[in-house]
């Protein structure tokens, strides 16, 4: 529909044009022409009575419009991810099955070994304490070790741990996860990538919000009841009343940035960054699902393929060497940075920044540089407007 | 395995419509907002009818050309199904009232 020379003083044309550039033609014809026509006659009828009125109709016309196409593209790409949340073709949905099973056991077999490990050391810890006890009759290794074990092994004290531990496998697991669903089983050949990018973004995002939720909210709370759970097994409560207070790592996000907030404004600055650099290192662990996502995007774009071993072995170094970075530069920023001369924030985050610019430098390298992988495969042209 | 046919269900905006609509005059988008006392916005009642078109509660045409210039306006009516659904709705809404009263 094009205007005639008689409608060209009427408003809504150019809003027209611009909603068949980004809606669909149904869309165009049962929302946007309605709201134009309304606009129009209200318009023509103003006209009779008043600048003022004339200009009044205009406005009402556009706010209506940009609130109807708001709420019908908020609609539209709502109901577009819940019909694709598992792809919207039969490849994406063949890779979110191969890198959730991955994912899965990778999850699982990760999560048993920190927990087993973490069980040793409990074990030592317990027996550590009690076979230093001063005094006479200090009790001997042998005496105290069956209570460490079931202390260590309590199913309760071990549901409680779960989602710290899940915190610190899943990252790692997903980047196995990716590089396993990449690949179908018994494939010669590498296969990426335009379909399974967007795959991988959105597994990756999905993490991310669980563990921004695991590790803000539910890991401390669960944390401190571990703790309350470990002084109750360690020390008689009748002799000791009371609770073990928390500490930075069981306190949530919101209460961290409070503390802060608090600290900062009694005065004590080493406090207050303390905590702030806890507040970022949690964000930014949470963060490592996508920074992961992005260097499994990059290996999987590499002309060859991994096997299993290979992939398990890249997954290790990855997280060792992520591990070992966010906890030095978190315990540089909280002890020995001056505040005043550095960003906690830039400090923090610099290992995400970094290794996230290696996963986008794969994923170049194997594009070329300057040719989008995303080229060709843009939303607008799957049906979700 | 065939997925089981989805119960059809009548949002609060979707019921002011099919009430306003039910003597079975056509009205366009601003008159339902004008005659909805207030219940319904000029915003999103034509996201509304989008929707209730498509799942057949009310069809549509637009208006014959006035010779005014502009886009022609868009008329709604009720149809069957949207008729006997609001029925049904207004008839379990009512005895869950009571039920409940």
């Amino acid at each position: 529909v094009r205007p005639g020379d008689a409608d060209r003083r009427l408003p809504g044309w150019r809003l027209r044009r611009l909603a068949e550039r980004v809606c669909s033609p149904v869309t165009v014809e049962h929302l946007v022409d309605p709201i134009v026509a309304d606009l129009q006659h209200e318009w023509r009828e103003a006209s009779e009575r008043s600048p003022l009125a004339r200009a009044t109709a205009r406005v009402r016309g556009y706010a209506a419009f940009t609130r109807a196409l708001t709420f019908h593209l908020v609609l539209a790409a709502g109901g577009h991810l819940a019909r694709n949340a598992f792809g919207a073709t039969p490849e994406e949905r063949a890779f979110h099955q191969r890198a959730g099973v991955g994912t899965l056991g990778a999850l699982a077999a990760s999560t048993s070994i920190v927990a087993l490990c973490g069980m040793v050391m409990m074990v030592r810890s317990v027996v550590f304490a009690f076979t230093h006890l001063r005094g006479p009759g200090a009790p001997t290794v042998a005496d105290v070790l069956p209570g460490a074990i079931a202390i260590a092994t309590n199913p309760r004290g071990l549901l409680l741990l779960l989602p710290s531990l899940i915190i610190g496998t899943l990252p790692p697991s997903l980047l196995f996860g990716i590089l396993h669903g990449v690949r179908p089983a018994g494939n010669t050949r590498p296969t990426l990538l335009p379909p399974f990018l967007r795959g991988v973004a959105g597994i990756s995002l999905a993490v991310t919000l669980l563990m921004i939720t695991l590790t803000g909210w539910v890991a401390p709370a669960l944390g401190q009841r571990y703790r309350e759970f470990l002084f109750a097994s360690i020390v008689s409560t009748a002799v000791y009343p009371g609770r073990p207070a928390k500490e930075a790592r069981e306190l949530s996000l919101s209460e961290l940035g409070a503390r802060a907030d608090a600290e900062e404004a009694a005065g004590r600055g080493d406090s207050s960054r303390s905590y702030r650099v806890e507040w970022h290192r949690r964000l930014a662990w949470a963060a490592a699902a996508i920074v992961f996502g992005l260097v499994g995007a990059g290996l999987s774009a590499q002309r060859r393929v991994w096997t299993t071993r290979q992939i398990a072995a890249m997954t290790l170094a990855a997280t060792v060497l992520y591990y070992c970075a966010l906890s030095y530069v978190s315990y540089v920023s909280a002890r020995a940075l001056d505040v005043a001369t550095s960003s906690t924030f830039l400090v923090v985050w610099s290992v995400d920044i970094a290794i996230g610019l290696v996963g986008a430098a794969l994923l170049l390298r194997a594009y070329g540089y300057g040719r989008s992988p995303l080229a060709g495969d843009s939303p607008f042209q799957n049906g979700w407007r | 395995m065939p997925r089981a046919a989805r119960m059809p269900t009548l949002s609060g905006k979707e019921m002011v419509i099919l009430e306003l609509l039910l003597d079975g005059h056509e009205m366009y988008g601003l008159e339902l907002v004008g005659a909805s006392r207030r219940r319904l916005k000029r915003g999103t009642v034509y996201v509304t009818l989008q929707r209730m078109e498509e799942k057949g509660y009310v069809r549509s045409r637009t208006e014959a050309d006035r010779g005014q210039g502009g886009l022609p306006r868009r008329l709604y009516q009720a149809t069957a199904t949207g008729r006997r659904l609001f029925d049904l709705w207004t008839m379990v809404r009512a005895k869950l009232t009571l039920e409940t009263a």
